[in-house]
């Protein structure tokens, strides 16, 4: 076993102790070297430098993405409404009451395999459409608003006198003549604009 | 380090968004416990620059990383330190070269306080001292140079070594005790 130093018994006492700590603890420095806050400052700088950019490139792309999702949707709705637009023809607004054609004077233009009537009235409508270089006449009754997959087009035999009443280019002469006529009809039938076929 | 946890949250969160002098403050605040206990337990200016660069950084780079219900910042910062000096420390093995460096240095990183220093016997029993705090197991240098060194609260202490504040003073008991002995066995074989 050592023998303790006389000169060093007074360690013993906390107090002294405490007294060579609180030395030390002074002894240590005060932090550390101003090098390492200055690196760190600058890493913090470079940190958020590149969280600025990053966040910057982001919201950019979001509003390009934004941009040219809106731009897609209103190209979409545009080409929707295109062929009723161009089609229809908004001349001699007539405030007679127009009835959808009766169920029973409906001739289906083209005669096809069977299939859903919805897709028949649509593959009529376009073949059509696309026939006939003839445009519609709208009647009062017609909505730019309806997409152009609600609506079909009818081939129907009706009265000069209907026609007339309609707005029709047809001689109110011509009595109870009938005349062959396409009309654009929505899904419940209400028509909304007609062409002459003879 | 006495400073309101509330003032220590608005600065982490001013940090977050950026604000360079929320930064500077924090970093004034505790970039001289942190690299004082990181060279007491270390013994090594190094690894105390080396730690007080990377505790800072984690706190540049991942502010939320530090949860206000599970304590003060400081104690938040004090764990970080602790792990990253036990795991450098183990890394290098700097045990073998811990006298070197703080008789290499020792003088050097005296601080002008030379009343202080005046109080003591001599600048022996610094340096005396200074050995025998770096080799005292580890569980009893933490609570030296947390309690005595830094002046932390056996609380703070309990709550950054996750043990019963009974138990820091317990540690710190033994710890004082293994020091007067050492203190007196180096001045006994010199």
């Amino acid at each position: 076993m050592h023998e303790i130093d006389p000169q060093f018994g007074d360690l013993k006492s906390d107090a002294r102790l405490s007294q060579a700590l609180r030395g030390l603890a002074a002894s240590s420095g005060r932090g550390a070297p101003a090098e390492v806050g200055a690196e760190l400052a600058t890493a913090f700088r470079r940190h958020h430098a590149r969280r600025r950019l990053v966040r910057r490139v982001s919201v950019g792309a979001l509003a390009a993405g934004l941009l040219v999702g809106i731009g897609v949707m209103s190209l979409g709705s545009r080409s929707a409404h295109q062929v009723p637009e161009k089609e229809i023809v908004k001349e001699q607004p007539s405030s007679v009451p127009v009835k959808a054609p009766e169920p029973s004077t409906v001739a289906k233009v083209a005669t096809t395999p069977p299939r859903s009537a919805k897709k028949q009235a649509k593959g009529t409508a376009n073949r059509n459409l696309a026939a006939s270089n003839q445009q519609f006449l709208a009647l009062p009754g017609y909505d730019p608003a309806i997409p152009a997959e609600e609506l079909s087009i009818v081939r129907v035999r009706v009265p000069a006198s209907a026609l007339w009443q309609m707005g029709a280019p047809v001689s109110p002469g011509s009595g109870a003549r009938k005349f062959m006529a396409d009309f654009v009809v929505s899904q419940d039938g209400t028509p909304y604009a007609v062409r002459l076929v003879q | 380090m006495a400073d309101s946890p509330l003032e220590d949250r608005e600065l982490l969160r001013q940090l977050h968004k950026g604000n360079e002098a929320a930064f500077t403050a924090l970093y004034e605040r505790y970039q001289g416990p942190i690299y004082r206990f990181a060279l007491h337990m270390s013994g090594n200016t190094a690894t105390a620059e080396e730690v007080t660069q990377q505790v800072f950084m984690l706190l540049i780079g991942n502010p939320k990383g530090y949860q206000a219900d599970k304590g003060p910042l400081s104690n938040y910062l004090f764990g970080v330190a602790r792990n990253l000096t036990r795991r450098v420390v183990q890394r290098s093995r700097l045990d073998l070269s811990i006298e070197e460096e703080w008789l290499d240095t020792g003088d050097s990183g005296l601080t002008s306080d030379l009343d202080v220093l005046s109080e003591l016997s001599n600048t022996e029993l610094l340096e005396f001292l200074r050995k025998a705090v770096l080799a005292l197991p580890e569980q009893y240098r933490e609570v030296v140079a947390l309690c005595d060194l830094e002046e932390m609260s056996y609380g703070d202490a309990a709550a950054l070594l996750e043990c019963s504040a009974g138990t820091v003073a317990s540690r710190l008991h033994r710890a004082r005790a293994m020091l007067k002995t050492k203190l007196s066995l180096q001045k006994c074989m010199k």
